[in-house]
Parts: structure tokens; sequence; C-alpha cells
């Protein structure tokens, strides 16, 4: 039924770590937001292909399962599956399927729900810990919602243990906090080549440097600089940058790419009133993608015309 | 011969030649409008008017003006109705007056009236284009009106003002913000576009069929 | 003479800019009278609702506007006395800037401004839908009786609930969801009434 998409494959291997760990930190409720997020999908994405006479790409599982990663542990699973059939259908369907997408399918669902739900999917953050009974119940809804997230912490003055922050035991979306987990993911990705290891570290390095030097400057709604650990900044970078579909292709487009990316993570978290501005700066950084890709392409041939005229001029 | 000419006119500007769908003119006000029924049915009622009392009016003195002013003219002409619109909705429909505010002023932006104005009151009669710019505007409203039923159900879970979805329903606030417009416009322009394609290869294949 | 030749043209232009203009002109004329009528009625109206008066229709609006509320001469923007069961009230019109243009209220409270009787919408240009909906009756229902001494607060962000506080004695207000900078551009406009209600009890129009 699926196309066989080897690269695709090694996401999800890589993907099931994180799932496994925020079973233990959110309960099983984590399954069933994984298994609507596949399912609702998987279909949406087969009916377009039936009706076009294409195949159905393993991407879409990798598309669902980070979108079911990206959201908040308490979402209505309505929710999550209006979410996982826009992002297929608007972002990629519409475009013409698989490879052909502008914006990442995943982060175009989330972003829409996001804004559709604000104040319900604000509420659905809960804390972590021994599969969801740290807040109180194994299934369903948790008794006690605590909205806070480390970022809202940091926000209002606040602070947050680092350990915590790295071992993701801190409240957020399901599959955002283990920071040691991504990394070895992105080890992983980039030792089989999977992901271009340029759009990790130019996202990490580009908002990383703008956080600094805000923070350093001291200007006001600035955020410290373990404030790059917590949200989904380090999960956005190693997942969502580096899909391969929506990042430019070229290495100096790539490396604009992710700047433009950090550094937008690091403006809209410090200066807007959204707290997280992740999936905005991927977008963006979506829609200048194939223009970074042009401008690498044009100047590389600009340079190649160059040299070209500097041997002639020397064979001369 | 005159009936056929009018029905051709009313199908092409509710359908094959529709002002959104098609030809993409007044995509502002869907953005703008589409929120709220009442305000979209108002609007698009204004538009409606404005574009068919201009257009036999410009039709009417078609003879008469200069090529070189010709488009002031047509500004002249179609913001003189837009005006009355609005003087005669202060005078008799206050309320309605009040809740659309700067909307009716914002009549004049769009472009379906210096379009019909252009491209067809320029070459015919003041009747056959009152016709034309009245049909324009119904093609116009029905559009408006599909996406505005989605997007105030949605948004807001009424419609015109009355409550529809039950207590717990959850509003969509993106529905209520001019992007999901783009998205229901380019909806209803793929739908269409679809549909008329379909229409058209079925069209041909009794001709064409060996071909094939 | 000629189509194209200058002369036409400037005649021609200028005719029918006279004609057109000269309509419109008259049509404002003639409905004046009923804009001006309508105005008047709108003004009463909002300062009977401000001031938590219920009417039925037009005529009575009128009737018992002129028998229990007496605008300040002199005063600008517009201020006006009122006496409702043997307690008196001003109300005063305010406008400032929101999102997108001015809104105007009209705000009725006791003359030390200790306490709101109610406020009434007269203009906005909010989004519609977002900050538009300050025109609802919950929001501007729950400023009626709040406590009002040390100025309000509309709260905005998680604080806010978004369907109306219920509290009267704690100056708090809820604001409207997805719309911060409406809500508290709104404050701002309530408080300086309140400001203005003081000066006007003081004496200064």
């Amino acid at each position: 039924m699926f196309q066989k998409q080897i690269m695709m494959r090694r996401v999800l291997y890589a993907l099931i770590p994180i799932a496994a760990l925020s079973v233990w930190l959110y309960g099983p409720r984590v399954l069933f937001i994984l298994a609507t997020s596949l399912v609702a999908a998987t279909l949406t994405e087969f009916l377009f292909e039936r009706a076009k006479g294409g195949k159905t790409s393993e991407a879409v599982l990798v598309s669902g399962t980070l979108l079911a990663l990206s959201m908040p542990p308490a979402a209505p699973l309505w929710v999550v599956a209006l979410a996982s059939a826009f992002g297929v259908f608007m972002a990629k369907e519409v475009y013409g399927g698989f490879g052909r997408n502008i914006f990442n399918p995943a982060i175009a669902g989330r972003l829409f729900v996001y804004i559709s739900f604000a104040a319900l999917m604000g509420q659905s953050f809960y804390q972590p810990g021994s599969f969801g009974q740290a807040a109180g119940s194994l299934f369903g809804q948790p008794d006690a919602i605590s909205g806070a997230t480390p970022l809202a912490i940091m926000r209002d003055g606040g602070s947050v243990p680092i350990l915590d922050l790295l071992l993701g035991t801190r409240s957020g979306a399901i599959g955002e906090s283990s920071i040691v987990l991504l990394a070895a993911i992105a080890l992983y990705l980039v030792a089989t080549k999977t992901a271009q290891w340029r759009l990790i570290v130019s996202t990490l390095g580009s908002g990383a440097a703008l956080c600094i030097i805000l923070w350093m400057a001291g200007v006001p709604g600035a955020l410290p600089p373990q404030s790059l650990l917590a949200g989904s900044f380090v999960f956005v970078a190693v997942l969502m940058s580096t899909d391969p579909v929506s990042a430019p292709k070229k290495k100096g487009a790539q490396w604009a790419y992710g700047s433009l990316i950090g550094a937008s993570v690091i403006v809209i978290r410090s200066f807007s009133l959204f707290s997280e501005g992740t999936s905005f700066a991927v977008l963006l950084g979506n829609s200048f993608a194939s223009m970074f890709d042009r401008m690498a392409s044009q100047s590389a041939q600009k340079r190649k015309a160059k040299t070209e005229a500097a041997a002639k001029e020397a064979g001369k | 011969m005159k009936n056929s000419k009018t029905l051709a006119i009313l199908k092409d500007n509710l359908w094959t030649n529709n002002p959104i769908f098609i030809q993409i003119l007044g995509i502002c006000s869907t953005l703008a409008v589409t929120n709220n029924l009442r305000n979209t049915v108002v609007m698009t009622l204004g538009v409606s008017f404005a574009t068919a009392l201009g257009s036999m009016t410009l039709s009417a003195m078609k003879d008469l003006i200069p090529r070189k002013v010709r488009m002031i003219i047509q500004v002249l002409v179609l913001s003189f109705f837009v005006i009355l619109i609005d003087i005669l909705l202060r005078a008799y429909l206050p309320e309605v007056s009040k809740q659309l505010g700067p909307y009716v002023g914002l009549i004049i932006t769009n472009c379906i009236l210096m379009g019909r104005a252009e491209a067809f009151a320029q070459a015919n009669k003041p009747l056959l284009s009152f016709w034309d710019g009245l049909t324009s505007g119904l093609g116009y409203m029905a559009v408006l009106l599909a996406i505005a039923v989605v997007r105030e159900l949605l948004g807001f879970g009424t419609l015109f003002g009355l409550r529809i979805m039950p207590e717990g329903f959850v509003t969509w606030t993106i529905m209520i913000m001019a992007p999901s417009a783009f998205f229901l416009a380019a909806m209803v322009m793929w739908w269409a576009k679809n549909k008329q394609a379909a229409r058209a290869a079925k069209a041909k294949a009794p001709t064409q069929g060996g071909k094939a | 003479m000629k189509k194209e030749s200058l002369g036409y043209v400037v005649i021609f232009t200028f005719v029918v800019c006279a004609l057109f203009v000269f309509v419109l002109a008259a049509a404002n004329q003639f409905t004046k009278a009923q804009a001006t009528a309508n105005r008047e009625f709108t003004e009463k109206a909002a300062v009977l609702d401000a001031l938590g008066i219920a009417w039925n229709d037009k005529a009575q609006a009128a009737s018992i506007y002129d028998a229990q509320v007496t605008r300040i001469d002199g005063s600008s923007p517009r201020a006006y006395r009122s006496t409702i069961d043997g307690t008196e009230y001003l109300a005063v019109e305010q406008s400032g800037a929101g999102l997108w243009g001015t809104i105007t209220i009209i705000l009725a409270a006791t003359p030390d401004a200790g306490r709101i009787r109610g406020i009434q919408l007269i203009a906005q240009n909010e989004t519609p839908g977002l900050g538009g909906r300050i025109g609802e009756a919950w929001f501007l229902s729950q400023f009626r009786g709040e406590k009002s001494d040390g100025g309000v607060r509309v709260a905005t962000g998680a604080e806010s609930k978004g369907t109306g506080d219920t509290n009267p004695d704690n100056g708090v207000l809820d604001g409207v969801s997805g719309a911060s900078r409406t809500s508290s551009a709104f404050e701002a406009i309530v408080n300086n009434a309140l400001k203005r209600v003081r000066a006007v009890a003081g004496g200064t129009l």
C-alpha cells in the first residue's frame, strides 16, 4: 500500500524512542493521539492519491507522527484528527502530494489548530511523570491541568531546573521535551545522512546567538539562554527544519534557511504575544526555501562563469 | 435572440466567468466581510447595486465620454453610487450603517465595479449593462455567502447571529480571521475549476472520442 | 466641438462632476433631517442605556431622556447629569485610540467615580469577531456596578476567562480573548472616562 522510502523509515525509527519516553511521561493517552494522527493523515493522503492514481507515501507516516508529538498531551482527539487531516490536505495534497509541498504538513496542521483553539490548546498541558500518574490520572483527561510550560514560567521571570530541561521531565508538547534524546536522534539522522547537519547547526546556532545577544544587551522581553532548551526549539531544529522536501537543497541556501528559522524563533519568543514561535518560524523559512535555493545556484553560476573567464584569460 | 443573450450573461457571470473564482476580482472584501453573514449580505447587495447602476449610467453616456478621461469618469460615476448608498443607509437603516461602518465606503475599492465598467458597459446597451452588473454582483454574492456560512458557523457557531451549534461547541478562531477566507476561497476555486474542466472534457468526448 | 479636443474634455469633465456632485449634495440635504434625528436618537438611547434606564421605543426614549437626563451646558466632549431613585449620576462621552481606529463610549458613574453605573459603546472599528466583541452584551454588562475608585483593569491573556467577570467589587473585568490590544485600549478609555467624571463633578467641564 505504501511507497517504500528508506529515508522516511529511518526518521520513523528515530522517533520510536521519543514516543516511548512520552508514554512514560504522559501515559497511554499519547498512544491514542499517535494513532488518531496517523490514521487521519494516512486516510487523507490515501483518498487523494487514489483519486489521482498515485501511491500513498511513507512520508505521511512521518508527518502524522511528528504532528502527534507536537501536540499538547491532553489535546482532544478530534483536534488531533483535524490538525492531521488539514496538514496533509492543505499543505501537501493540494500542492500535488509528496515531494511537491512547499510547507511542512505537520507544522501547518499544528498551527491551524493552535490558532483556532488557542485557549483549548493552552489548557492541554500537564505535569509529566510515571505514565501520566504525576498529573493524577493514567487515562484520559488528567484532573489537574497545569498550563505553566517552562517558556511561560521564564516569561514571567521564573526559572526551571536545567536538569529537568535536559531530561525532558517538564511540561510541554508530547515529544519536544528531552534534549538528551533529541541530541542522540540528531546524531543518528546525520550519521545515516537522513538529515542535513547544516540545517540543524544553522538553526540552533543562529537562535542561540540571537538569544544570547538580546539577553546580554538587556533587551526587555528577552529570555535567558536556558530558554533555548525549553519549548520546541531543539525538536524543531532536529526534526522539522531538516524535512528534506520543504528545506532547500543547496549548501548556502541551507545555511540561510536555518539561520532565518533560528532567528525568527527568538524574535517571536521575545517580542510577540505568543510565548512559542517555532511553528511560525518554520513556515516562514519554508516560504523562502526555494528562493534561497535559486539565489545559491545563481551565485554558483556567476562564480563558475568568472573562473571560466579567468581561465580563458590565463590561457591566452 | 435578446433573451438568449440575457441568459448567456447570467450564466457567464454566475458560473463560467464568475468574478471570484475565475476572474479573481473582489478578493479583498472576500477576506474582510465574510466572517459574518449579515455583513456579507449587505456588502454584496451594495456591490450588486453599485455595479448595476454604475454600469448602466456609464453605458448610457459612453458615446459622450472622451477616451482621455474615461477612467476618471468611471471612478466618478461609481463612487457617486457608493456614496449614495452610504447616505441612504445612514438615513434609513442607521443600525446597518453603524455595523458596516467603513465597509460601505470600501465598495468602491472592489475591482468588480471597474472591471465590468471597462469590460462590458463600454461596448453594450444600458439595460444589458445593468443586467451584466447585477448578475456579476450575484455571482460575487453566491461565492461570498457560501464562504460566510462556513466561517460564521465554525467561527461563532451561529448563522445570521442565531445559535446553530450546540452549547459545548468549540469555536474555530481562525475562521474569524482573514486567513481562513484564503483557504476557503481557494477551495471554492479548486472545486469550480475541477467541475468546469470535467464538464469541458465531457463535452469534447463525443467528437474526439476516437483520439483519446 | 470634437470629442477628443481639449475644450470638450474640460467642459465635459466639469459638467459631469458638477452634475453628480449636485445630486449627491441634494440627497445629503434631503436626508439630513432624518440622519440627524437618527443620530440624536442613538445618542439619547446610548445615554439611557449607560445609565441603566429602560425604554421601549423611540418616542418613549425621547420623553424619558427629557424628563430624567440633562446635558451639562458647555461640556465638551458631552457630559450628562441624571438622578435615578434619588441618587445622582454623571455620564460622560469618552474617545480613545483602539487597535484600528477610535473607540467612543459613554460611561455613567457616581460623581466620585467610585462605582460604574454602566457603559455603552458608541463607535468602534475593531476587528470584527475579535476586538469588535467589545460591543457584545457580556463584555459591556460586566462593567455594570463595578467598583472603580482605584480605576479598573481589563484582564488579558490566560487571566481572562473571556466570558465576563462576575465579581463587582474587584475592579477587574474579563478582556476579549484573542484581542488583548483592544482590551487594553478599552481599559485606558474607561479609566480616562472615570477621571473625567471626577473632573466634571469638581466643576471642570
